[in-house]
């Protein structure tokens, strides 16, 4: 679906030339469930989006569905991000003056998708999520919790191939966070969608299918079944 | 087409929810847009007014009579040259004696009004009390005659209006004397002589909105000189003071002053020539309103003749220098004021929307997330400021309107008053204020695009950064 060939990505800071990541490879294909772990800063967002094509590689390819980017990247990235991707944030990122719905719907906006089905297909997502009786409140006027699925409903608005998901549950408690995993759970298993989710949450990454770490710029599989893995998740 | 259509919908949201908030910036716009427009058409009128003013000496060009002309001195068919005449020097009497030799010549001329010399340093001093108080004229010596006999049933008649204590406030060998009493009405001469005009059977046009214009409240004290009987010539001077308290208007005073039924009384103060000499003002009337075109155009090379020998010695050398002097540095002050404002206006609404839209920064990230490309985020906020400002901007474009083209050429007096120092309060303007005053539709929706570009330009710096660096917000 989406593969990164031999990238790496260099920041600017200071006059310094800071290497973020060096030389990735990666692949995700339908129907994955990954988890990206890494320390604070280690480059998870930026490799997040460079997947999402919101942030250009300093070398490297990006292919899309098999195929390179053709003419400006940016509008190639901005389609297929609309039409393949959902994204969930570690702050839920809902716009305060839009209600739950109109949340929910931002992403039809900027499709061709004719804006009298907009409102069904909102409503749909929300009954799905469980919370389509707060579907004309504001966003302050709910849960972490809730807010979450409401940033989950807006990401699987498209029906995406692939949710990208950045320490989705780092801002709520541990029951909330439970429930919020047992869902991307059952999206990957019952919708089939392919999940990347970057997290430090144990829980999360015990459930994925897959896991990689980012260590010293460079991306690497962690076995989880490995039994220094397991001892350092006894600590 | 569907996807243009769904950005619109998604416009038309953020547009309604955020429409409060940026309105209440918005009010900066409309506040920079009037301030620009009106000081700048303030300080070009003003100058142009000065230009057209009388203290250019009537240039024939330029005057303009047409029949709405009223107000105290300047009826329908009076016109009034006493102003020429305020200096008591020398050669400005002798000026005013060969004008009234010629203007007495003239067809036109119905009749001379003298106005005694011994009134002018009255005149001044009311002018210098009363604020300006009549949309084309103020000064000029208002007197109107009442003959003596009369005066007593007036004063009884009418005292709380005049004085509220005449029995003590008048000299009793006033009372006594069968002499003609100049009463000083000031500005009220107007509603006078046309109620003259009207027993006479000449054409009169309505001078009430000229009246509805000043209503003052008078509080002062004037003094008066009271030529004795002037068949007799005798120049024995009899002073007195009197306090005018409460509102007064136009209407009520000159109705009171002199009632209709008694105007053939008044008469007798339309002298023939040789008994106007001695006398420094006149009031010359005219057979007819339509008259005053061919007469203005007859007199003015006369006062164009003389001009120099005026100028040299008069009052107006003095006032229009100094008038000069002061439109200028009000029309620097009311433009350098409008550019400081503007600009400090300008700044404070580009940082406000700058602060808003910054804090959108995270929102423009997000809709890049969701598909936009880099253009529709740009044109979320930039479309959003536009429709705010464009909106503003129009309301401040109105409003400067209204105040362009009513609001001040009504009251150009009373600010054209408050710039002159207490003793200058006074002067005559022959041309019509809404005449200078124009407002300049293309050169005003120029500046009120300014406050447009400066919100437009407010929300383009967050919509770009938001649309190019959406990492560093949403990470």
């Amino acid at each position: 679906m989406v593969e990164l060939q031999n990238i790496s990505k260099r920041f600017v800071f200071h006059k310094e030339n800071l290497t973020v990541l060096d030389n990735i490879n990666f692949k995700i294909q339908a129907n994955d469930f990954i988890s990206i772990m890494g320390k604070s800063g280690s480059g998870k967002t930026t490799l997040l989006n460079i997947i999402s094509g919101l942030c250009k590689p300093s070398s490297g390819t990006v292919l899309f569905n098999n195929s390179k980017p053709k003419g400006f990247f940016d509008n190639y990235a901005s389609r297929f991000r609309s039409d393949s991707m959902g994204f969930v944030f570690q702050h839920f990122n809902l716009i305060p003056y839009h209600t739950v719905l109109e949340n929910v719907v931002v992403p039809l906006k900027f499709s061709s998708l004719p804006p009298k089905h907009h409102k069904r297909l909102g409503l749909d997502i929300l009954n799905q999520l469980d919370i389509h009786d707060k579907h004309h409140h504001y966003p302050h006027m709910l849960s972490g919790g809730q807010m979450q699925r409401v940033a989950i409903a807006r990401a699987l608005i498209k029906s995406p191939k692939l949710i990208l998901a950045d320490e989705p549950t780092g801002n709520l408690d541990d029951h909330t966070a439970s429930e919020i995993i047992d869902l991307f759970v059952k999206l990957n298993e019952e919708n089939h969608v392919a999940l990347l989710l970057s997290t430090h949450d144990r829980r999360i990454i015990d459930r994925s299918k897959d896991t990689y770490s980012i260590e010293n710029k460079c991306l690497k599989k962690v076995d989880t079944g490995d039994p220094v893995y397991q001892f350092s998740k006894s600590l | 087409m569907i996807r243009f259509i769904n950005f619109l919908n998604l416009f038309k949201i953020n547009l309604i929810r955020n429409f409060l908030k940026e309105i209440l910036l918005g009010f900066g716009v409309i506040f920079a847009t009037v301030i620009l427009i009106t000081g700048i058409a303030l300080g070009d009128g003003i100058e142009k007014l000065f230009k057209e003013s009388m203290f250019n000496q009537f240039p024939v060009d330029e005057v303009k009579i047409n029949g709405k002309v009223t107000g105290s001195g300047l009826g329908p068919n009076t016109l009034n040259i006493g102003p020429i005449t305020l200096s008591s020097d020398k050669k400005v009497y002798n000026i005013h004696q060969k004008l009234i030799e010629q203007i007495t010549k003239w067809p036109e001329v119905k009749a001379i009004k003298p106005i005694s010399k011994a009134i002018f340093p009255v005149t001044l001093l009311l002018s210098m009390k009363l604020p300006v108080g009549n949309r084309r004229i103020v000064i000029e010596p208002p007197v109107v005659g009442i003959p003596n006999s009369l005066a007593q049933d007036y004063l009884k008649k009418y005292h709380k209006l005049i004085s509220p204590s005449y029995e003590t406030d008048f000299p009793e060998g006033f009372k006594k004397s069968n002499e003609v009493l100049p009463i000083l009405i000031p500005t009220f001469t107007g509603g006078i002589i046309t109620n003259f005009l009207k027993t006479n059977n000449l054409p009169v046009v309505d001078i009430m909105s000229a009246q509805e214009l000043l209503e003052i409240k008078v509080i002062m004290n004037y003094s008066a000189y009271i030529p004795t009987d002037r068949q007799t010539n005798d120049q024995k001077p009899i002073s007195f003071t009197a306090k005018i308290v409460g509102y007064m208007d136009t209407r009520l005073s000159a109705g009171i002053a002199i009632p209709q039924k008694d105007l053939e009384d008044v008469k007798h103060l339309v002298l023939p020539l040789e008994q106007a000499k001695g006398y420094e003002s006149i009031i010359i009337k005219l057979k007819s309103p339509d008259l005053m075109k061919s007469f203005m155009a007859k007199l003015l090379p006369y006062i164009q003749k003389y001009h120099l020998t005026v100028e040299e010695n008069s009052l107006f050398k003095r006032l229009s220098h100094f008038v000069e002097q002061g439109i200028q540095s009000y029309r620097t002050l009311v433009q350098n004021f409008s550019g400081i404002v503007l600009f400090t206006t300008g700044i404070a609404i580009f940082y406000a929307f700058l602060y808003l839209f910054f804090r959108r920064e995270s929102e423009m990230g997000l809709y890049r997330f969701f598909g936009a490309t880099r253009l529709e985020v740009i044109m979320i906020l930039v479309l959003e400021s536009l429709v705010i400002a464009v909106l503003c901007a129009f309301i401040g474009y109105f409003i400067s309107y209204i105040l362009i083209v009513h609001y001040i050429p009504e009251n150009l007096d009373q600010i054209i008053g408050q710039l002159l120092p207490r003793e200058y309060r006074a002067f005559l303007i022959h041309t019509d204020p809404e005449d200078i005053f124009k407002f300049q539709v293309m050169r005003n929706l120029s500046y009120a695009s300014i406050g447009v570009v400066f919100c437009v330009a407010a929300a383009f710096i967050p919509a770009l950064i938001g649309s190019l660096r959406p990492i560093q917000r949403n990470g």
